[in-house]
């Protein structure tokens, strides 16, 4: 390669990663204007020991706090329960009331869990309260201020969850309309009484717009129609599945039938008091499953959590005060975590680059290039995927800079092996890429596998582990081998390539 | 160091390993029944006892931490948050104080008395209070434990299917008992050492697994590259074992030493950002982890696989030997009656 062409490459290279590098660490306000560009670095979603939690406690009803129990008119009928207070007229049986509280938390754990966060808990105070705590996703820039709208809408995403999941009572299937005008199998005309479920009068508990709604099943237990509840996002359409059981489809047919001639048209989906998803039913639905689309994933999610939970058994079985908003924690690790953190990770990077350097000297220098090209394209994964980083996000993103620093070792040791025996540079360079060519490929083909198995089987942290893994790998095999190419390139230019690589020619008697 | 030879030290090494995994069982186990778990579960996943403090403006957070560090005295807390309310109109937060579940509640329940004495004495806000809880917590990492279980049980046994084509049978169970090993060793560490053990845990588990697998990989090359090098030919199977693992060594060394390095610049950071050494727990976890590999690496699998592959050339003489003997025998007899 000629010199030109050699110092082309080369500095495009550098601009590249420094541009790179700039967009990503680096933010700044933009000139006459309230703007602020905030770094690639500082929008990555951060878990809880990073960025803190975002927690409620829901009461059931009756139980009050020592702050409310001061300020009743009358507590005569309250009981006290370590820092709790609870109506003892309405529960009679404590230890009863204790149970309910533990099993609708055991309900609430379950659900919880199938949110994938990378922490969260649901405990239990005084046997009367649940607590639960999720993360707050808020990215560096929003924890600290800098993005307010990031920050509103990663807490609002936090408060849809607890506000959804934590919703108490059974599934129901309603309509806004009182009374519905149907026709049976031989045209005669006859009316739904919607504010009826079976014989006892239907209890308006949901409402909509301020207006009450009333059931659709005609005195049916809607769990019954469901096998499952599921939801699914590709792209971004997100979508909820209702699952029908035999029966429940026929049921269901019979439903919609109803709805599509009310005059409102919808299907209001009601865990509770709480309206989860509408459908609009203009006609009849007969199919083995509906699919419903949702507004994002999170909402689809929330829903088909809390309605597959209440169909399948696990309804909560008390009945809880309203949703209180979240409150949020500093970071779990400090309040400047996050910062500390990049830190330690830009001081590690350095650290390595330097240890390169001095190793491999100006192929070092090199590999201290493609190395930082590595880290950025970890930033840049990390935040176009989403991916909430922890710490330990952070120490996997560490051993897999660690994978590219010894594949790019293993084939150094090997060319310093060739080259002792008398080889030229480019021989020995040749052969010891294509010696440890089957080494390299089984490392990162197994890796790239486990990670697979990782991001796919498992949830939470560990799903955002193997997630990151694998962009890794992947990461780390292609960089591979531009680093041959920037070997390559890089050198071309040298005279003496055994110095360029921080080795020295053997010089047998012969030569 | 590259020139210690660890394939005839397999039972110093077998002993090694065998008494950390005992005595991390043992400790476990009695740990399991007498101090509430095999390992020391963190605080995401104990019972405890709290002191939560709710305050409202005017009260700012600064005053309402002045009232509880004064009136908590020498009371030991393991975990302190302050929450604010960030929707809403009413403006303030809760700042709480998690304690051991064995803290004494007439204790707690006098700090909060004093508390409320506080906040009684400059009233800002009729609302503001502090109250004792106690808080049971509800396992949550259960689901992300059996999945990542599935998860590394199904890298393993990838990981031995892929190694029987590339590397013989011999290496494929050698990698799969590095792997058991030194998760083996890992977990017997944090028992052990009674570290609090958190959520992260389980992505260390993962790691080690992954590492286990890097390393593995690099010496059975090593390994397959100079059985089939003319060189060592004449040598020993066993010998050109602990010569593949002499060579390897260094990288592996540095490797391991450049991880823990990057650990303790983790560590001292988290230490300072938390001003608390609590905070270097999980990093200590990880350093466990590698410690593992690093052993692992560097003398068990070298030496167990020397070991396997020596049975199996035992196994594969014999039967070799036992079919020329058939074959022998075979043809004697057919000798034999052809001389009959």
């Amino acid at each position: 390669m000629s010199k030109v062409k050699s110092v082309i490459i080369t500095v495009l290279l550098a601009l590249a990663i420094a541009v790179a590098a700039f967009f990503a660490v680096i933010s700044f306000p933009v000139a006459n204007s309230v703007k602020r560009i905030n770094s690639i670095a500082s929008n990555i979603h951060l878990g809880a020991d990073l960025s803190g939690y975002a927690y409620t406690t829901v009461y059931p009803e009756g139980v009050i706090t020592a702050e409310e129990y001061v300020n009743l008119e009358d507590n005569s009928g309250y009981s006290q329960v370590g820092g709790l207070y609870y109506d003892n007229t309405k529960y009679e049986d404590l230890d009863q009331l204790k149970k309910d509280v533990a099993d609708d938390a055991e309900s609430l754990n379950k659900r919880f869990g199938q949110k994938g966060y990378s922490s969260y808990s649901v405990a239990v105070e005084d046997g009367l309260s649940i607590k639960i705590s999720v993360p707050t996703n808020y990215s560096y820039a929003a924890y600290k201020g800098n993005d307010s709208s990031a920050q509103s809408s990663a807490l609002s995403v936090a408060d849809a969850a607890l506000s959804s999941l934590t919703a108490y009572g059974e599934l129901t299937l309603r309509t806004t309309d009182t009374s519905i005008s149907l026709t049976d199998s031989n045209n005669n005309a006859i009316t739904y009484d919607s504010t009826k479920r079976g014989k006892d009068k239907w209890v308006d508990i949901a409402k909509v717009d301020g207006a009450k709604t009333y059931s659709l099943a005609n005195g049916d237990r809607e769990s019954d129609y469901f096998k499952s509840i599921t939801s699914s996002t590709i792209g971004n359409v997100s979508r909820i599945t209702f699952n029908f059981t035999d029966e429940g489809r026929t049921k269901f047919k019979e439903l919609t039938t109803r709805a599509s001639n009310s005059s409102s048209k919808t299907i209001y989906f009601c865990v509770g008091d709480r309206i989860l998803v509408n459908f609009s039913c203009e006609s009849v639905v007969n199919d083995k499953s509906l699919v419903l689309q949702a507004s994002n994933s999170e909402t689809a999610e929330n829903a088909a959590i809390a309605m597959n939970s209440a169909a399948g058994g696990s309804a909560l079985k008390l009945i809880y005060q309203d949703y209180k908003n979240a409150l949020t924690t500093q970071a779990a690790g400090g309040e400047n975590a996050a910062l500390f953190m990049f830190i330690a990770s830009i001081l590690v990077l350095a650290g390595l680059c330097a240890f390169l350097i001095v190793k491999y000297k100006r192929l070092g220098a090199v590999v201290s290039a493609i190395a930082v090209a590595f880290a950025l394209v970890i930033v840049y994964a990390l935040y176009l995927l989403n991916i909430q980083v922890t710490f330990a996000v952070i120490l996997t993103a560490m051993l897999l800079l660690g994978l590219f620093v010894i594949s790019n070792a293993i084939v150094f040791a090997e060319t310093k092996r060739l080259t002792e025996s008398g080889r030229t540079m480019q021989a020995s360079v040749k052969e010891a890429y294509k010696k440890v060519l089957m080494t390299v490929t089984d490392m990162h083909i197994v890796l790239v596998i486990v990670a697979i198995l990782l991001a796919t089987v498992g949830v939470g942290e560990v799903a955002a582990c193997g997630l990151i893994s694998v962009i890794g790998v992947v990461a780390s095999y292609v960089l591979y081998w531009f680093t041959r190419f920037m070997w390559y390139t890089a050198s071309s230019p040298v005279k003496d390539k055994f110095r360029f690589a921080g080795l020295k020619r053997v010089v047998y008697e012969d030569d | 160091m590259t020139k210690f030879k660890v394939c005839a030290k397999i039972h110093l090494f077998i002993i090694i390993s065998s008494i950390v995994i005992a005595i991390g069982l043992a400790v476990g186990t009695i740990c399991h029944f007498c101090a509430g778990g095999f390992f020391n579960y963190g605080g995401e996943f104990t019972d405890y006892k709290c002191i939560t403090v709710e305050y409202f403006a005017p009260r700012t957070e600064d005053e309402a931490l002045k009232a509880c560090e004064e009136s908590l005295g020498d009371l030991k807390w393991f975990e302190h948050s302050s929450g604010y309310r960030t929707n809403g109109a009413e403006k303030g937060g809760e700042i709480i104080y998690k304690f051991a579940a064995s803290t004494d509640t007439a204790k707690l329940q006098e700090a909060v008395d004093k508390i409320n004495e506080a906040f009684a004495g400059s009233p800002k806000s009729e609302l503001d209070a502090a109250s004792v809880h106690e808080g049971t917590i509800k396992e949550g990492g259960s689901k992300a434990i059996t999945f990542a279980s599935i998860a590394l049980a199904s890298a393993a046994a990838f990981q031995f299917i892929y190694f029987i084509f590339r590397y013989k049978l011999r290496a494929a169970y050698s990698a799969l008992l590095a792997c058991v090993h030194n998760l083996g060793i890992f977990v017997a560490l944090a028992a052990i050492t009674r570290i609090p053990v958190g959520a992260e845990m389980i992505a260390f588990g993962a790691a080690v697994v992954f590492l286990t697998m890097i390393t593995s990989a690099v010496i059975f090359d090593r390994t397959k590259k100079n059985f089939a090098n003319e060189k060592y030919a004449k040598t020993e199977r066993l010998e050109v074992v602990d010569t593949s693992a002499c060579e390897v060594r260094v990288l592996t060394f540095t490797t391991v030493c450049a991880l823990a390095a990057a650990l303790v610049v983790f560590g001292v950071f988290a230490a300072i950002a938390q001003m608390w050494a609590a905070a270097l727990a999980p990093y200590a976890l990880a350093l466990f982890g590698l410690i593992a590999v690093g052993y692992g690496a560097m003398f068990f699998t070298p030496a167990v696989h020397g070991a396997i592959d020596g049975v199996c050339e035992k196994v594969k003489k014999s039967l070799k030997a036992n079919k020329k003997g058939r074959a022998a025998k075979t043809e004697k007899t057919a000798d034999l009656s052809k001389g009959a």
